[in-house]
């Protein structure tokens, strides 16, 4: 393991920062480095992003790296790597970093007026146990929370299309085929129509309705989107 | 280690990521919706992340899954990678063996991107790249083992910034390696003057750069660029025998593609052809790119007019 490593560091420490060489040198190291075992580990919430900054630090600064005397290569490396982060998860728990996590006793008033601490409203799953099992359920929440329902105000839009402005972008060889029938058949039904039957229906080659959906549909929905939005 | 044991990059998903994902699908209206903008989010996050360390440039901010008005409309998961294009992010699922497209995001994509998600989603594990190329005629599917290495990813992102500059020619600045063909063409047999004769009589103005390519055999890739009244650029690509040889190698493949990675023209060299060619017209700021295949090996330039 050891030969490998250092031929790898090798490798990377030949290329300057943001060649391609250096780029793929860096792939490979970090498929094996990665997976040694030892790197240290964490249960703060902000764990993942300390490990995130730390492969940044590895890929910019493993042109520094030395092998402790009398040590191996591998275990030098990781010693170096966990020296670093080690240091990025002490921040996590630093007072007053961003990342400083609040007394779980605090006591805190919610919505009701009544008191309750910090540890109450805590969500039963820490995202750390976010699972894709847990994900639809999750979501469903905060859709729930959010107001933020603007898809449904632009499905609106386009059912209504009041100002005809939809309707108005049509191909020259069939008004039918506007933008309003098609971001209806191609987007608010789900599963969304394939063009090339939409084609055929309207007797339309596909190409045609293809270029007229990409290039004026396309941007007018991405523009009223934008002016939806602003409202 | 055991070298038969898949080996992929993990980019860790921090919580950053995962607040930036319940943003963009608390917008969205219904709870499959949101999972889709979850999962993308969490797919580009990555890969940005993953493209950082490599230090490559990255604009969120650019791309379509970072802008709200065509998240919510599209099932896009593009991330922008500044003057060099588009990279599709697209999450697999543990129990999924492909990538499944939607029509939105197969064009305009210089490539697609692989990011396999855990059940925990702690962790996700880059599994390949596809280019935008490999893909033409089965658009909507990426089988997991038709994934290339993420060496394919680096080649394609450097080769896409060191585009040649067509326009910068008219004004005298040449890219590397493009020499007048009198250069490029001194070991030919045919004389340079023979080959660019028989083009100044009717076209004056145009401009002739050549390249010598390495295919396996050597080659010389000439350049012809001539502009018109309009904002049209007349082109002209030959390709000729290098190394004084006198006929090309049989079977070489000139292919053009246009910037969303459609094979617009191809020709093949036959026994005994001294030059082969390809010549079609772009506008400006048009994009393209020129193939040169023979046998196992492919060599790719790419133009800008």
């Amino acid at each position: 393991m050891d030969e490998q490593l250092q031929k790898l560091i090798e490798e990377v420490c030949l290329y300057e920062e943001g060649t391609p060489e250096r780029q793929k040198a860096l792939n490979k190291l970090l498929m094996i480095v990665q997976q040694l075992p030892g790197i240290k580990k964490d249960g703060h919430q902000d764990y993942l992003e300390a490990l995130n900054k730390t492969w940044e630090w590895v890929c910019r600064s493993i042109d520094k790296f030395k092998v402790n005397p009398g040590d191996s290569l591998q275990n030098s490396l990781v010693k170096w790597i966990n020296g670093y982060l080690k240091w990025r998860i002490k921040d996590l728990y630093v007072p007053d970093s961003k990342y400083s996590t609040l007394s779980l006793d605090r006591p805190i008033s919610n919505d009701e007026g009544s008191k309750v601490t910090q540890l109450d409203i805590l969500p039963d799953s820490q995202f750390q146990d976010i699972t894709l099992d847990l994900l639809d359920k999750k979501i469903a929440e905060i859709q729930k929370r959010s107001r933020h329902t603007w898809g449904e105000r632009i499905s609106r839009f386009i059912e209504k299309d009041q100002s005809r402005v939809l309707r108005h972008c049509c191909t020259r060889v069939n008004p039918e085929c506007n933008c309003q029938l098609l971001a209806k058949r191609l987007l608010l039904v789900k599963p969304s129509h394939k063009i090339a039957d939409i084609a055929r229906e309207f007797n339309v080659s596909s190409q045609t309705l293809y270029s007229h959906w990409k290039k004026k549909c396309l941007p007018l929905l991405r523009e009223i989107g934008v002016i939806l939005r602003i409202d | 280690m055991n070298s038969t044991q898949p080996n992929h990059l993990q980019v860790p998903l921090g919580r950053d990521a995962h607040q930036k994902a319940e943003e963009f699908a608390a917008e969205q209206d219904t709870p499959e919706k949101g999972k889709q903008v979850y999962l993308n989010t969490l797919a580009v996050y990555a890969v940005d992340n993953y493209l950082k360390w490599l230090n490559v440039e990255t604009a969120l901010h650019q791309s379509d899954s970072w802008n709200w008005s065509i998240r919510t409309f599209f099932d896009v998961a593009d991330l922008m990678l500044p003057s060099v294009g588009r990279i599709e992010c697209r999450a697999v699922l543990p129990w999924e063996d492909a990538l499944v497209l939607p029509q939105e995001v197969t064009r305009e994509r210089i490539g697609y991107v692989a990011v396999r998600l855990k059940e925990q989603l702690d962790f996700v594990e880059i599994l390949g790249f596809v280019p935008a190329r490999a893909i033409i005629g089965q658009p909507e599917i990426i089988e997991i083992n038709r994934l290339q290495s993420l060496d394919v990813l680096i080649d394609t992102i450097n080769r896409r910034k060191t585009l040649v500059n067509l326009c910068q020619w008219l004004e005298g600045v040449f890219d590397r390696g493009w020499q007048s063909p009198e250069l490029a063409l001194a070991g030919n047999f045919r004389s340079a003057a023979t080959i660019t004769r028989q083009d100044t009589e009717s076209q004056t103005n145009s401009i002739s750069r050549a390249k010598v390519i390495n295919v396996g055999r050597q080659i010389v890739l000439l350049m012809e660029l001539t502009p018109t009244n309009s904002a049209v650029f007349d082109i002209r690509l030959r390709v000729y025998p290098a190394e004084n040889t006198v006929h090309l190698p049989q079977d070489l493949q000139l292919t053009i593609f246009d910037e969303s990675g459609n094979a617009c023209m191809k020709t093949q060299a036959e026994t005994a052809n001294d030059w082969i060619q390809l010549e079609f017209s772009c506008q400006h700021e048009e994009k393209f790119s020129v193939e040169l295949e023979l046998g196992e090996t492919c060599i790719t330039e790419e133009f800008v007019v």
